[in-house]
């Protein structure tokens, strides 16, 4: 069997006063969609953000292996190097698409900057790759010259998601990125990343309060509850036989529509 | 005779952390094993555990005690110990589920619903798409809907989607939760030729059906269910 992307064990953010992410452990593997779920301040963010590097981690290690098959120890990289692996190998879609996005700039621009870092220059290219992407995330190619000042936030968050994934990164990180979309956009969106991750391979990482989207889309499930990992397992094992007090407590409350 | 499923003294209680801890022993002491071309028919009342048992074996439920052993690409592999990574594949290659229920993304075409499992059997696109209409058409699914999401079909054509989707990739072990519950006369029929069909070219079948006349016409062997100790009181 193929070596994970990531091998994440004994990861912890201790922000002080209990509050952080402790004991954390998995592995993830290619074309692997790994949720990660749980209520507001369980630590779900915290534990993307430390995974990305984003945060310092205050003990264990996270793992990454590149294209190359080299492996990169995440917790003691060298910002510069980190740097580099977040605009070559991974993308992180924020849950506010402001704090993803380049607002000063034209939507074909903040698609194209990835590309443009790794190297691509030509112009017509460029453009018509990222015509392309804003039709996949279904905002016409009219707007290329727009600045998402002037998008509605849930056309913001699919251009996010554009700007990340135009590069087919290996490892995407996905804060609440459904959370303001439209139904019908979020359905148009989980069938995208399906199709991404089947046809590039690439690994999610993503944290939801949708166990809908759960479902649908991850194979994997972490459950979490005051900084740690309650349960971890098959999403659906996870979600139709449930074994620990919260993650019970979280799948009754599902509403049914 | 080629064993495929190697499940001994299965053990579940479902345990509810939001009743106080009540606890609900549905298996105890199971054990059943499945050979290449057989077809088991689950059986016993109503609470039983015939939908227990199938999950487990899926690792859609975990059990509490015993060992899955399912035959899988030329080894062994334990469903109750295997890691998350290891059970996916299992899933994929050797072990399907056909429930009566469809969960897909909303928005995907019918036509796709079904190919899917066949492009991560590594299918071309063009001959996943073919075979999936053959399937459709089948089970009697027109044409001018397979372009179509499921989420508007009515409660029988979106059971025969499933059924196609689940038992599409040819995999080794079929496992099958009331697939003709609700289907008419003509569909049911047609579900119990693939069924068949599957026994035919050596998969074995583990399923849930209701109706006798289904089971009588695919079932080789009936697996009673038996009580778990607690529910006999």
């Amino acid at each position: 069997m193929s070596q994970p992307v990531l091998s994440v064990s004994g990861l912890a953010k201790d922000y002080g006063n209990g509050q952080g992410c402790f004991d954390i452990d998995f592995e993830l593997y290619e074309g692997e969609v790994l949720c990660i779920v749980g209520e507001s301040g369980s630590g779900k963010s915290t534990l993307l953000s430390t995974l990305a590097g984003r945060l310092s981690a205050d003990a264990g290690s996270v793992r990454f292996r590149d294209r190359a098959g080299s492996s990169h120890e995440l917790t003691t990289l060298a910002e510069a190097e980190r740097r580099r692996l977040a605009r070559s190998e991974w993308g992180f879609v924020t849950q506010h698409a402001r704090d993803g996005l380049r607002m000063n700039v034209s939507a074909g621009a903040n698609v194209s900057e990835r590309l443009m870092a790794l190297g691509q220059r030509h112009y017509g290219q460029l453009r018509e790759t990222a015509a392309q992407w804003l039709e996949k995330v279904e905002i016409s190619r009219e707007r290329l010259d727009d600045r998402p000042t002037a998008f509605s936030g849930g056309m913001q968050q699919r251009l996010q998601i554009a700007r990340n994934l135009v590069t087919q990164p290996r490892l995407v990180f996905m804060d609440e990125p459904t959370g303001g979309l439209d139904v019908s956009v979020q359905a148009r969106f989980l069938d995208l990343l399906r199709r991404l991750v089947h046809d590039t391979g690439i690994a999610v990482i993503m944290v939801t309060h949708d166990l809908g989207v759960t479902r649908l889309l991850a194979q994997r499930t972490l459950v979490m509850q005051q900084g740690r990992v309650v349960e971890a397992g098959l999403t659906d094992q996870i979600l139709d036989d449930p074994q620990h007090p919260y993650s019970q407590l979280l799948v009754s409350s599902i509403l049914q529509a | 005779m080629k064993l495929l499923i190697d499940a001994q003294q299965l053990s579940k209680t479902f345990v509810l952390h939001q009743q106080d801890g009540l606890a609900l022993p549905v298996l105890a002491d199971v054990s059943l094993q499945v050979a290449a071309g057989e077809c088991v028919a689950l059986t016993g009342p109503s609470g039983a555990g015939k939908s227990t048992l199938l999950k487990a074996l899926y690792a859609n439920y975990l059990v509490g005690g015993g060992s899955i052993r399912i035959h899988h690409q030329g080894s062994w592999v334990d469903m109750t110990t295997a890691r998350p990574h290891e059970i996916a594949s299992v899933r994929r290659h050797t072990l399907g589920y056909v429930s009566q229920f469809l969960r897909v993304i909303p928005r995907v075409s019918a036509l796709d619903i079904v190919a899917e499992p066949l492009l991560e059997w590594g299918y071309s696109m063009q001959e996943a798409q073919q075979q999936a209409g053959a399937w459709l058409a089948r089970l009697n699914i027109g044409e001018r809907l397979w372009q179509l999401p499921p989420a508007t079909f009515s409660g029988g054509e979106q059971q025969r989607v499933n059924i196609a989707r689940g038992m599409i990739a040819p995999r080794p072990i079929l496992l099958l939760d009331e697939p003709t519950a609700s289907l008419d006369a003509a569909n049911r029929a047609v579900v119990v030729e693939l069924m068949r069909e599957a026994r035919q070219r050596g998969a074995a079948l583990v399923g849930i059906f209701h109706d006798e006349d289904t089971r009588t016409a695919v079932a080789s062997r009936i697996f009673d269910v038996p009580l778990a100790p607690a529910l006999c009181a």
